[in-house]
């Protein structure tokens, strides 16, 4: 006989023949008797004394932990049930996005009248005409459009250069114009449907735009939208052009 | 959602919340310090949220006890802290050595404190320690202690009647400290 089988049969753990023999010897042997009412006694005194002790907010932490888990498994699920429409619609945003905040090739925009105004960007070789119908004449014959060109000179204006500027999509002619002091700019975009040009009171079908430190005023005629560009106020260049 | 149906999330969270306080304690008294015994818990009542659908329904504490009681044996003990080797193999309470001085007296251990209790039953190794934790205080059976500890039935029998045999000591000292009792009667 051994401590352990006395421990055994104290805790439920015995049948049969061996549970017959335990209970046999507990009953006939001193010893046994002795060893067994030991056994007994330790094992209650740990039942009576250990007790359970409680955490309430450990719990309410276990709690929130299976939210946070069912969270992320939904989130999960969901990806995985419905990423390839995620996926469209994550191409259809950034397509939504690009098309939004794309540059409309078909706007006049700042960007384009200072691209064009300036000296550099004139990338055809450009000349000194003889006069506003030579200059007309040959941005016509560049452009391959019907091109007509207000006369602007108007005696105190004199044609300084005439020259066909490329921007990323279109081809824009551009006569200078000097009065002995500024620059005037006249300029022939290729006819668009929208221009980031302001409304002017009081004159319909021109509108106004401010480059730099010069004004700018621009209106539809035949296949061109034409600005005219100087420092000069807009009322002012909207005289020069009539 | 991890349970397809929300009805089996609130049932887990019924009967975890039931057997909560005995999970903790047991966790505290296999790693005798509150934040270890916190992290252990909340780990094993994580583990048992995510394999609850595998639960075959039948023992839900002693299922959860199971998930604990491995969880530290493979986690805390043999990663942090190294194995415990028991110190009981070789002693005397290996072998049933009849007792010299009578049956024990009915109040032999009514005296003692709760406290000195817990501290005769911390003071034994690991193993011997979490099976009488489980036995005796969660009432698991030594199939299931066996299935817990990953040892044989055999095993957790031998190690139930080594870790009361020194358990025993301890409490006897106690005793004798106290008065309870007098000269020698467990020797």
């Amino acid at each position: 006989m051994d401590r352990s089988q006395i421990n055994a049969y104290i805790d439920g753990e015995m049948s049969g023949e061996e549970l017959a023999a335990i209970e046999s010897m507990i009953e006939n042997d001193p010893d046994v008797k002795r060893e067994y009412l030991w056994v007994t006694k330790t094992k209650t005194c740990v039942q009576d004394n250990i007790k359970t002790i409680d955490n309430p907010e450990l719990w309410s932490k276990c709690s929130a932990r299976f939210r946070e888990i069912d969270r992320a498994h939904r989130t999960e699920t969901i990806v995985r049930k419905y990423r390839g429409a995620l996926a469209g619609i994550v191409a259809a945003s950034i397509l939504g996005a690009a098309y939004i905040y794309r540059v409309d090739p078909s706007v006049v925009g700042n960007h384009d009248l200072a691209r064009t105004l300036s000296a550099a960007s004139v990338s055809f070789p450009s000349f000194t005409p003889r006069d506003e119908t030579q200059a007309a004449s040959w941005i016509r014959q560049q452009l391959n459009r019907e091109t007509e060109m207000p006369p602007i000179s108007q005696g105190f204006l004199r044609v300084v250069e005439v020259g066909i500027v490329d921007c990323p999509d279109c081809r824009v002619g551009r006569v200078v114009y000097s009065d002995g002091q500024n620059q005037y700019y006249l300029l022939a975009f290729p006819q668009r449907e929208k221009q980031e040009f302001q409304p002017v009171r009081g004159a319909p079908g021109i509108g106004w735009s401010r480059v730099g430190q010069m004004n700018a005023i621009g209106w539809s005629q035949g296949e061109h939208w034409m600005v005219f560009a100087g420092p000069k106020s807009v009322q002012e260049l909207i005289r020069m052009i009539q | 959602m991890l349970f397809r149906k929300r009805g089996k999330r609130d049932e887990f969270e019924r009967e975890a919340s039931a057997v909560f306080p005995s999970v903790f304690s047991t966790a505290l008294r296999m790693a005798r310090n509150r934040e270890e015994a916190e992290d252990l818990t909340q780990e094993a009542l994580v583990r048992a949220y995510e394999a609850y659908e595998r639960f075959d329904g039948r023992n839900f504490k002693a299922w959860l006890l199971r998930i604990l009681t491995n969880l530290y044996i493979n986690r805390y003990r043999r990663k942090e802290r190294g194995p415990e080797f028991g110190s009981l193999e070789a002693d005397s309470a290996a072998e049933f050595i009849p007792a010299e001085d009578g049956d024990p007296s009915a109040e032999l251990f009514d005296g003692l404190m709760s406290e000195q209790v817990e501290e005769a039953l911390a003071s034994l190794p690991d193993e011997y320690r979490i099976a009488i934790l489980l036995c005796d205080v969660e009432g698991m059976s030594y199939e299931e202690i066996a299935k817990s500890t990953e040892v044989p039935i055999g095993t957790v029998r031998s190690r139930i009647a080594r870790g009361r045999a020194a358990l025993r000591e301890k409490l006897t000292d106690f005793a004798r400290q106290e008065g309870y009792i007098k000269g020698s009667q467990n020797e």
